[in-house]
């Protein structure tokens, strides 16, 4: 026997007033997250991986998190790996916000639901979770229709996924802070200004005209500590010699300066100086350029173009960002630039200074003592 | 009733040369990525694994970064079947002053079991590790070692690989932590040191040759008859370690004592 015609639960504006409702609630009782599509770049489907993810855009949505004491899941453990937090969360968004910002992402596998392997950050503990599952039922049926998705996430396991997403936190927070680093210690000149997260600096191997380049990972102005990730060099000979930063006072005078990439602009420091900006042409800058002339008024700041001309920056100039900038298709800095920096100690490439939990250079350094590296045939007589 | 006081570190270093055999190990991403491996020993003291990984908890984005290795020493077990006698004696000079001499008895063989386990995202990644490791075992690696810096001795250590195994829990619910790890279980096969001990050097052997009626040990160097007495000195008699010396050699023969020899003629006092 069929339901009772005369007792439709669904009705179409109570289901709409239901809905009001609950994107209200989540509006006034959630918290604004960041919703991730995954981007699978290299999908082995084989063996079912996506080691080679991307995050390139991040969604500003509603979520509701329940629990409100707290994460769940077991918390901070300690395992022969070292300290793991496993903590999970459960978060609610409402269906029509997911059709209305999230849904039409190129990246989604799906546009109907929220997708496993996503992520969410949540700024205000600052944590990124992974999407586990998505129950699409949850609250069941109310008057004949479902108005939210209930993900079930844990935290995020980091292995080497890009983050481009245009969200701070997230780009430094997660790609370049954990990427594997070198740490330098540079001269104390603390006249020169700090480095910034982010920013790209070179060294240039004056004999060679090689240019070793990396962004910068962490700089610690107490102990002069730059830690430096991506590291690129222009010597393309086979092997490779120059692949990574050395030591300013080696026999090939190596220099370093501050340099950045990003919008391949000059911003000067100090007043009246800032927002002053020289474009060139997109990707055609052999030698990079620093973010900031610190001895600006010192009048050193000079720019030189491949012919040998020079463009002196004057401070008071009358350019203004965006509306005077000049094209070249190749800026060489002069090597008086205070914004350099000598090179005092090349930490070891086995260093992992963005994992404390890390160890493996103390191990061969005290290994280094132990292991008798003299003996070259260990599967003979020892000598 | 063992008493003085000694200590090699020979386990400890042990633990620094099997974690260095893996300590520069990395993946490379179809991207061109390179990741390298992080690894530790895995026992440390809660606390300072807490303070170290975690000084700041509102800066705690996520869970765990992968891939990374953990070892650990699981077992040390005598080895009976690389026993030396006991009276085995090695001897060298005290660095600091050349007129001593340490010598120290044979060390007694143990192996040390370990165990390196292998936590990964993706199963690339683990097999990627797992590549860079097994050529290497066939199924031992044999390094040497600086056993005791004091006696500068040196002992090639084949570490062997005994067993490798794999856990992926990709079944079960989709709330459910899966875990792909992988376990390998070497044995390295070391020495363990006992003391090193101070003795003077030895400038000056007496060697006496003694016969007596009968067969078996001589009963009494008093009633046996001595045949030789051979003695040998450094020139200069005060010879230090590592000196150009040539040697005096002194050799007194006695009366022929009354008995009668065996054919063995070779040893015949002359």
């Amino acid at each position: 026997m069929a339901t009772s015609v005369h007792f439709n639960h669904a009705v179409k504006t109570e289901q709409n007033l239901v809905e009001d409702l609950i994107v209200e609630s989540l509006r006034m009782y959630g918290h604004n997250c960041y919703y991730l599509p995954r981007n699978i770049i290299n999908e082995n489907t084989i063996l079912g991986d996506a080691a080679d993810s991307q995050f390139e855009d991040a969604y500003e949505v509603e979520m509701y998190l329940e629990g409100q004491e707290g994460f769940e899941g077991e918390g901070e453990l300690y395992s022969k790996f070292g300290i793991e937090t496993r903590d999970s969360a459960s978060f609610i968004m409402s269906k029509r916000s997911w059709e209305r910002f999230v849904s039409l992402d190129a990246n989604l596998a799906t546009g109907i639901r929220p997708n496993e392997g996503d992520l969410i950050f949540f700024p205000l503990s600052n944590s990124l979770f992974e999407i586990k599952f998505v129950e699409h039922e949850n609250t069941f049926y109310q008057l004949g229709k479902l108005y939210t998705f209930k993900m079930s996430c844990d935290l995020f396991e980091y292995s080497g996924e890009d983050f481009n997403t245009n969200v701070d936190a997230l780009d430094t927070g997660m790609a370049l802070a954990n990427a594997v680093g070198l740490d330098l210690t540079l001269a104390d000149t603390p006249t020169i200004r700090d480095f910034v997260v982010g920013e790209t600096v070179s060294q240039l191997v004056s004999d060679t005209g090689f240019v070793i380049s990396g962004k910068v990972q962490a700089w610690n102005e107490s102990t002069n500590k730059l830690s430096i990730a991506y590291i690129t060099s222009s010597d393309t000979s086979v092997p490779i010699v120059y692949d990574n930063f050395l030591n300013t006072d080696t026999s090939t005078g190596l220099i370093a300066m501050e340099i950045t990439n990003e919008g391949d602009r000059i911003i000067m420091s100090g007043p009246s100086q800032e927002g002053y900006n020289i474009a060139f042409e997109d990707g055609t800058a052999g030698i990079q350029i620093p973010s900031v002339i610190t001895d600006g008024s010192t009048g050193t700041d000079n720019i030189g173009n491949e012919d040998g001309t020079f463009i002196r920056l004057e401070s008071n100039t009358s350019q203004t960002t965006g509306t005077d900038s000049t094209a070249f298709d190749h800026i060489v800095v002069e090597d008086s630039l205070a914004s350099r920096r000598v090179v005092v100690s090349v930490g070891s490439n086995q260093t992992i200074s963005t994992d404390p939990g890390a160890f493996n250079f103390e191990i061969e350094s005290d290994a280094d003592g132990i292991i008798d590296f003299s003996e070259g045939n260990p599967f003979g007589e020892s000598t | 009733m063992f008493g003085k006081h000694f200590y090699h570190s020979t386990i400890k270093r042990a633990v620094s040369v099997f974690g260095t055999l893996f300590n520069d190990i990395s993946i490379v991403r179809e991207d061109g990525k390179t990741i390298k491996v992080p690894l530790a020993y895995g026992p440390r003291k809660r606390f300072i694994a807490r303070l170290q990984s975690t000084p700041d908890p509102y800066d705690k984005m996520t869970a765990t970064t992968l891939p990374r290795m953990g070892f650990e020493m699981s077992s040390i077990q005598y080895d009976a079947s690389r026993k030396l006698t006991k009276k085995t004696q090695f001897k060298k000079a005290t660095a600091s002053n050349p007129l001593q001499m340490q010598h120290q008895f044979a060390p007694a063989p143990y192996n040390i079991g370990f165990t390196l386990s292998i936590l990964v995202k993706n199963t690339d990644d683990g097999l990627q590790i797992i590549e860079q490791i097994l050529p290497y075992f066939t199924p031992d690696y044999t390094v040497t070692i600086n056993t005791v810096p004091d006696m500068g001795d040196k002992r090639d250590i084949p570490i062997i690989l005994s067993s490798i195994s794999q856990e992926d829990t990709y079944e079960g619910d989709f709330e459910a932590r899966q875990v792909l790890t992988y376990t390998l279980e070497f044995t390295m096969k070391n020495y363990i040191y006992g003391p090193v001990q101070k003795s003077e050097i030895i400038r000056k052997a007496n060697v006496r040759t003694y016969l007596e009626p009968g067969t078996g040990k001589i009963t009494s160097t008093d009633t046996a008859g001595r045949v030789v007495n051979q003695t040998v000195t450094p020139i200069p008699s005060d010879a230090n370690p590592g000196d150009d010396v040539t040697y005096n050699e002194q050799t007194e023969w006695f009366e022929q004592p009354s008995i009668t020899y065996s054919d063995d003629k070779s040893s015949d006092p002359k």
